[in-house]
């Protein structure tokens, strides 16, 4: 399983990296910011997971995940950020996020919240 | 300063303290800071833009950064380098973001963490008091240091630092 994690926090991707660790033949890329996710998207791609972090420099999850949908890219995203508006959740979703986690969390409630994505993603339409 | 300011980042100290870090902590009782001179030599610095403007501070001793940077990343950190200054980064992201979501208004925003080491001084925004909230852990204390105002038409605003030793120093 291909997975990409997005966030500028090294700290942060290498929690992700542990929860993700657990999850059979996991294969990681790894990049900081929207621009070098999008980047990533078109080199290493296709993924079956993405995680995004929201606030990067550069350029946000949120924009990264537009332009990843512009692309007709249908990979499973959850967005993993301190923003907890509700408003800030619908935008994610209807931006085509399929999920949602509020930092901090705990390591349970990431694996949960991929267990949660990829059963919903792998049931037929 | 109003309250209603303050009690979101009592409760969001408590959560990412409770969720990620499992160290033992009691929160003090607020207070005005008279100076704005850190106490401690590492500062986590988020600026907030929109609705609400104005900074936070995470200032901490360099034995506590390594303490409660080994205990975000899960590994011992001995050295104040990029993996401790990035798990001080994320920590003072997670305690602004956490209190942001009960601030009035939907617009509000953060930015990226600062981190700075050494002696240095933070240039909060003029006017503003600056409200301080101490933290007692297992490993020693740390301050919260919270200058934020509402704005009526929203801009942009933050703080700046300047430090007189390099980081790492």
């Amino acid at each position: 399983m291909k997975i990409l994690l997005v966030d500028d926090s090294r700290t942060m991707r290498n929690i992700w990296k542990k929860v993700l660790g657990k999850i059979d033949g996991a294969e990681i890329t790894e990049a900081e910011d929207g621009a070098q996710g999008l980047a990533a998207v078109g080199e290493h791609g296709p993924f079956d997971l993405m995680l995004l972090d929201w606030n990067m420099p550069n350029m946000d999850g949120l924009t990264m995940l537009k332009k990843v949908r512009e692309k007709n890219i249908t990979t499973p995203v959850i967005m993993v950020t301190t923003e907890a508006e509700k408003p800030r959740v619908i935008e994610a979703i209807k931006a085509g996020a399929n999920n949602y986690l509020v930092k901090p969390f705990t390591p349970d409630a990431l694996h949960d919240k991929i267990e949660e994505t990829l059963k919903k993603a792998a049931a037929p339409a | 300063m109003d309250v209603k300011y303050i009690n979101p980042f009592l409760e969001s100290i408590r959560n990412v303290f409770d969720t990620m870090l499992q160290v033992a902590f009691i929160i003090g009782k607020p207070s005005l800071k008279e100076e704005p001179v850190p106490r401690y030599e590492v500062s986590g610095i988020i600026g907030l833009s929109g609705h609400i403007t104005g900074c936070v501070v995470l200032n901490l001793s360099e034995e506590l950064a390594l303490h409660l940077a080994s205990a975000l990343i899960g590994d011992e950190v001995t050295e104040l380098n990029e993996d401790c200054t990035d798990a001080i980064g994320e920590i003072a992201n997670m305690i602004a973001g956490g209190a942001k979501k009960d601030f009035p208004g939907e617009d509000n925003s953060i930015s990226v963490p600062s981190i700075i080491i050494g002696k240095h001084h933070v240039s909060y925004p003029r006017g503003l008091p600056v409200i301080s909230i101490p933290c007692d852990t297992s490993a020693g204390r740390l301050a919260v240091e919270v200058a934020l105002q509402e704005n009526p038409v929203p801009n942009t605003a933050g703080a700046a630092a300047e430090n007189s030793t390099e980081s790492g120093g």
